[in-house]
């Protein structure tokens, strides 16, 4: 009858990055599932490899994350505001009516762009 | 050179003036610290001006985080490659939250390492490379809200104890601003927690459909409650069915008797139950769980699970604010479930599952006047099952029944969810509305359908598989028809053409002249 709504707990690569191969700057985080502390975590150790090695514009792909808490908010939040310290940009696409409601209300949106998908995202970026 | 009384006062007058200046261009920066949108650049700028102020030659400010549990880097001025964020121990903050910024607390070098509450602290982070000449805790009003490091002066020069006491008038203003931040961020999240509480009540009580209410439910649930995962268990007999799962899809089907679960104690109260390790199964790899029963007027719908509460990057307990809101959700829940369940009983066909002929008849009428609204097609297929009347009339009612249910369950899978309608006109005549589907993707999906029947396994009376088969009509507005009556007699004429040419096909009606 229900459908399970996201990963199993024995889902093993909740997050992967592609590099752009065009610009050296650019760079995919996609995320699969509940967006909690975990997977949180490794969105924001993700993202910060990716700044460690110079990519300074950051797209976080969440069409298969559809539930986030407040601590992977607050994790998001940690990446947007290192990516700003370092003068980058970061974009979300794919995100639900509820997540980008969430967006709005913790000022995510302020400073982040917000997109319909990783195509618009990426040429948002590498414009 | 001699050092004459005029040259020590003039010294003492310039380091007075300089002291001067850094307090006044420090408090403007800290009137600057009020607007959230240049909060860090402020942080930045005060971190500058303290190295100007008292010639330092590394600084780091790191801001506590309470929702991830973590110190983030906030600024930094002549640190190389410094970390970005440190994890704080429950040690190390009892210790800094308690100590405040009084100058015993602001201590470095040895004073650092020999802190028995610190040693967790510098076992968890790496901080060889962040000044460790004084480290000065900001908190105030009760809360820790993050971390100053200072190194020594430029030329290696330790800090004069005068300037430890400006630093830690300056330190105080800056914990108040970080203090106000996150009272800022809390804030939010409220208004966040409060939005999405209403969304939820909305969303339940906007909905007739019982499957969605409780598949829906969990992560609506753990989300708010920040539960790692969650089940929904139904009763069914003697026995609870996991009917829901987040996070925990091996759980899903799972029956196991109510007696003795160690759930039973939730589902029969009426308050939340909270759980701890020993009393959850260790299958269930669950360190506390929080359970309260689905119920109205004493009538169990289910029970509501959340395992494993998360705090920071780990996990914690439970507590009375999280039993508080769960109930606050089961009972909107429980409202919501009973009126999908009392609107199931008034528009379902309880034998078939499909939607009973009245409800049928008035959703095809709005489906007819939208179409005509909006000139989008509007199809629909009629199905008989073939020789009927046999499978009665051979091995009785019961496999007639099951025969139905068959068909039923087939045409459920194929259709579109949500989009669709399939209903049970009467005796063994099913009815499929597709909104917005031209004939050519009408006449797919009845064909789809037919050969699933056709392939379908239903085994008789004796475990000798039963041959069902269907015979289909299609018709679609404007094509065939341009009202839902006529709509209806086209389909049952394509169906009857379908019976004449031999049963067990799909027949799109013609398209007729007169339209």
């Amino acid at each position: 009858m229900a459908l399970d709504g996201g990963n199993s707990m024995t889902n093993a690569c909740p997050v992967t990055v592609r590099r752009d191969d065009q610009d050296p700057q650019l760079a995919v985080i996609v995320t699969e599932g509940y967006i909690n502390n975990l997977v949180g975590e490794q969105v924001g150790q993700a993202a910060m490899a990716l700044l460690d090695e110079g990519r300074r514009k950051l797209v976080i792909n969440l069409e298969k994350s559809t539930v986030i808490n407040s601590i992977g908010i607050s994790i998001l939040i940690e990446v947007l505001e290192k990516t700003q310290e370092l003068q980058g940009a970061l974009a979300f696409c794919h995100l639900t009516r509820t997540i980008a409601k969430t967006f709005q209300i913790m000022g995510l949106a302020q400073y982040a762009q917000l997109l319909d998908t990783e195509d618009e995202a990426l040429r948002a970026m590498r414009s | 050179m001699s050092v004459t009384p005029e040259r020590t006062v003039q010294a003492g007058t310039d380091e007075l003036e300089r002291l001067l200046e850094g307090v006044a261009g420090l408090s403007e920066v800290a009137s600057g610290l009020a607007a959230p949108a240049s909060f860090k650049v402020s942080l930045r700028t005060i971190l500058q001006l303290l190295h100007e102020t008292f010639g330092l030659a590394q600084s780091a400010l790191f801001q506590y985080q309470a929702e991830s549990d973590r110190l983030t880097m906030a600024a930094s001025l002549g640190v190389q490659r410094a970390p970005s964020l440190l994890v704080p121990t429950a040690e190390a903050l009892a210790f800094w939250s308690a100590t405040g910024i009084r100058r015993e607390a602001a201590i470095g070098g040895d004073g650092l390492r020999s802190q028995r509450a610190l040693a967790s602290f510098f076992q968890a982070n790496e901080t060889a490379r962040l000044p460790g000449h004084c480290w000065v805790p900001l908190a105030v009003n009760g809360g820790f809200h993050g971390l100053l490091m200072l190194g020594e002066k430029q030329g290696g020069v330790p800090l004069l104890p005068v300037d430890l006491e400006l630093l830690l008038v300056i330190a105080r203003q800056l914990a108040w601003a970080l203090h106000h931040h996150a009272m800022k961020f809390q804030l939010d999240l409220k208004i966040l927690e409060l939005s999405r509480l209403q969304e939820i009540s909305l969303a339940l009580h906007a909905s007739l459909n019982r499957d969605h209410i409780v598949r829906d439910l969990v992560p609506q649930a753990a989300e708010l409650i920040k539960a790692r995962r969650g089940a929904l268990y139904e009763l069914d007999g003697e026995d609870l069915v996991v009917a829901a799962a987040f996070e925990h899809a091996d759980l899903l089907g799972k029956r196991e008797p109510l007696a003795g679960h160690w759930l039973e104690h939730a589902l029969r109260g009426a308050e939340p139950v909270r759980y701890a390790s020993p009393d959850i199964p260790p299958a269930l790899g669950a360190r506390s769980a929080l359970a309260v029963a689905i119920s109205v007027r004493g009538y169990v719908a289910g029970l509501l699970c959340l395992m494993d509460k998360e705090q920071g990057m780990g996990l914690t307990s439970f507590n009375t604010a999280d039993a508080e809101l769960l109930s606050a959700l089961a009972v909107q829940a429980a409202a919501s479930m009973e009126n999908a369940r009392l609107y199931e009983m008034a528009t379902v066909d309880g034998l078939t599952r499909l939607y009973l002929r009245r409800h049928f008849e008035q959703r095809l009428a709005e489906e007819a006047r939208r179409s005509q609204r909006y000139g989008t097609p509007l199809s629909l297929m009629m199905l008989d099952i073939d020789h009927f009347k046999r499978f009665n009339d051979t091995y009785g009612h019961a496999t007639g029944d099951d025969v139905l249910r068959l068909v039923a369950q087939v045409i459920r899978r194929n259709i579109r969810e949500d989009l669709d309608l399939p209903a049970r006109y009467g005796g063994e005549e099913m009815l499929v509305l597709m909104p917005e589907t031209d004939p050519e993707g009408a006449f797919r999906l009845a064909e789809r359908v037919r050969q699933a029947v056709e392939t379908a396994s239903l085994p008789g009376p004796g475990g000798v598989p039963l041959s069902v088969t269907v015979s289909v009509g299609v018709a679609t507005i404007p094509t065939h028809a341009q009202v839902e009556q006529a709509l209806l007699e086209t389909a049952d004429a394509a169906l009857y053409e379908s019976k004449r040419a031999g049963r067990n096909r799909v027949t799109l009606a013609p398209v007729p002249r007169s339209l």
